[in-house]
């Protein structure tokens, strides 16, 4: 009976990741969902309450990703960073089966390439992708202890380390910054670049 | 596996003399089923960009033909190229010693198909040579094939100007419209949302008026496409009076 429970719901966190509903842009509540990582092990966004919340879609094929954790080492460092007792740091692959960067294999084997030191969760129908408006990879959405998203939008404003403007602008890095000193985060909302996340046709 | 993208970099002009205007243009030849991203890419991916460093001329803002929408699944829609883009970048020679007139530059684009990118990036180089004398006006030797056909796409220039928080134009030509912002206007649009555009038929064409959250710069521009009885017409809205 406990192995029936354990199948039945696993198939229902697997159907339904997340409440459909419009796109979340900051100063909106998270919605919650649950999802499996490459090791089968689901992860719920509700348990997280209470702690920041980094959410980094990922697809390890992409040329930025493979820049900002490979070539750079940037986002490695930046996760690391952040990472602890009060933040968390979900990877999320929002890319269909088959398709570039997709399925555990591939991102369990990016993860000890990378020494990654969180999980990537397999959205495959890409309900969660779509749910927070992820476009692209990298794309990253914050979500504050109060379960609160404060920022969606890219990493930085420099695609393979080049600036787009003036000078370089690290936004999650100032967003989080802004975040544990208590202020209002500014920008709140970029436009991000990257591969787009590559949902199912 | 053969170029994804073949970069060309070449001149309307190979001799100039200070005061003159030309024309630069990087070619990009893009492998059949590829593309590479507009000014402003959309959803995702990264505008092609070239970068000169050129202390003997003065240039002007990049020419970009208008776009083609690339749609990709989850209701992803980018800007791009297929085939082949052209960037025209004008250019005004300035005053100097006789001799080399040297040219240096990066073009940095990511070529996209479904399933994969790759980024790419090319060394410009090209040596013009500058002899004295006043310019010689509109009589020199006809531009390379690849400029004169690059200046037939580029779409018309129609004067745009800022007036209480809107971008207005008047574009002679009527029909449904499609209008792409540029990048420099994109820091002044919401993001996410429809774009803010109103479009109105008027006497000889269509006055269209876009809402941004401040004035925009001067190399700001933006593309509008009407489809008209005649076909589609392109045209860049620029913030300056017309060249």
């Amino acid at each position: 009976m406990i192995l029936l429970s354990l199948i039945a719901s696993s198939l229902a966190a697997s159907s339904t990741p997340i409440e459909a509903g419009p796109v979340l842009s900051p100063g909106q509540p998270a919605a919650t969902f649950v999802l499996p990582d490459t090791t089968g092990k689901t992860h719920d966004l509700a348990a997280l309450k209470g702690k920041t919340v980094v959410l980094e879609w990922f697809n390890p094929d992409c040329p930025f990703v493979k820049y900002a954790y490979g070539e750079q080492g940037t986002l490695s460092a930046l996760a690391g960073r952040w990472q602890g007792e009060s933040l968390v740091w979900l990877r999320i692959n929002s890319g269909a089966p088959g398709k570039q960067g997709a399925g555990s294999e591939r991102n369990a084997a990016a993860i000890a390439e990378w020494s990654l030191s969180g999980p990537v969760l397999l959205d495959e129908t890409g309900a969660v992708g779509k749910r927070y408006g992820a476009k692209t990879t990298p794309q990253v959405v914050v979500i504050d202890p109060a379960g609160m998203v404060v920022y969606n939008g890219g990493l930085d404003n420099a695609p393979m380390g080049k600036p787009e403007g003036a000078s370089r602008l690290d936004y999650v890095d100032g967003a989080l910054t802004s975040l544990a000193a208590g202020k209002p985060i500014d920008p709140a909302s970029t436009r991000p670049y990257g591969c787009s996340v590559k949902y199912p046709d | 596996m053969d170029r994804l993208v073949t970069a060309t970099f070449l001149a309307s002009d190979t001799t100039v003399r200070a005061g003159q205007g030309l024309l630069l243009a990087l070619q990009l030849q893009i492998a059949p089923g590829w593309y590479v991203y507009w000014d402003n890419p959309g959803d995702s991916g990264i505008p092609t960009r070239v970068e000169l460093q050129a202390p003997d001329l003065e240039l002007g803002r990049v020419g970009w033909p208008a776009p083609t929408e690339i749609p990709a699944a989850g209701g992803i829609l980018n800007l791009g190229h297929k085939e082949q883009l052209t960037l025209l970048i004008p250019a005004t020679v300035k005053a100097g010693p006789r001799g080399p007139l040297e040219l240096r530059g990066e073009a940095r684009w990511l070529v996209c198909r479904a399933d994969q990118c790759v980024p790419g990036q090319a060394t410009l180089s090209l040596d013009l040579e500058r002899e004295p004398g006043k310019p010689r006006g509109k009589k020199g030797a006809a531009p390379p094939a690849a400029i004169a056909e690059a200046l037939l796409a580029l779409p018309p220039e129609v004067e745009a100007s800022f007036k209480d928080g809107e971008l207005r134009a008047r574009i002679p030509a009527s029909g449904p419209l499609r209008l792409y912002p540029g990048f420099a206007l994109l820091d002044l649009l919401p993001i996410g949302s429809p774009l803010p555009v109103r479009s109105a038929a008027v006497q000889g064409g269509t006055e269209l008026r876009l809402s941004l959250s401040g004035p925009p710069s001067d190399e700001a521009f933006a593309v509008a496409v009407l489809s008209t009885s005649a076909g589609p017409r392109a045209f860049t809205l620029v913030m300056e009076p017309p060249r």
